[in-house]
């Protein structure tokens, strides 16, 4: 039994759900696409992506480089057009090679840890109705028990 | 200390990736102060 004055989350021991929430929920969801990211799986990361944060990329990449809307492979669309082409689940648009790189290396350099581990907590934080944050964390920020577990 | 944030939207129930952003922890790990007693009654 912890007393009120010394508990602290480390004396939590989670349930066989929480555990199972821990593996199978959120956190492996992100652990999985962070994983995707690191190894330049393309198709993965942007397919796991909400619509918003795709369209959001893709309207970057075309302000960064607007000569692709003068591309033949552009079609004559307008930009609006064109992200939202390219803002698809699967894009097989011609100028989708040009918007991956960028896909892979804005991301890989917005979220750089370089070799360090992460780790994410088994819960995730509710920020609005269907919106949650998961921390990874780099664990070499955290303190390690006498099993070597960081706790 | 600080995390790297990652936000995730329940869409047409499937979680997806919506944002990223680095989040300051100050004070990691945290310690949760326990309610007053009368609040708890």
């Amino acid at each position: 039994m912890v007393s009120d004055e010394t508990w602290e989350p480390r004396d939590v021991h989670w349930t066989d759900e929480e555990m199972a929430h821990g593996s199978s929920g959120l956190s492996s969801t992100v652990m999985g696409w962070w994983e995707a990211l690191r190894r330049g799986v393309s198709e993965v990361v942007w397919w796991a992506m909400d619509p918003d944060f795709r369209l959001v990329v893709a309207q970057q990449w075309l302000h960064d480089n607007p000569a692709a809307l003068q591309d033949p492979a552009a079609g004559g669309h307008g930009r609006d057009e064109l992200a939202a082409a390219l803002a698809v689940e699967r894009p097989d648009h011609a100028l989708w090679p040009h918007l991956e790189r960028f896909v892979l290396r804005a991301l890989r350099e917005a979220t750089d840890l370089g070799d360090r581990e992460v780790g994410a907590p088994i819960r995730s934080r509710i920020v609005a109705p269907g919106v949650e944050v998961v921390d990874l964390i780099p664990l070499d920020q955290l303190p390690v028990d006498e099993s070597g577990t960081h706790i | 200390m600080e995390s790297l944030g990652v936000f995730v939207r329940l869409r047409e129930g499937t979680w997806r990736i919506a944002g990223l952003g680095w989040i300051a922890v100050p004070g990691w790990p945290p310690r949760y102060e326990p309610l007053p007693r009368e609040v708890l009654d």
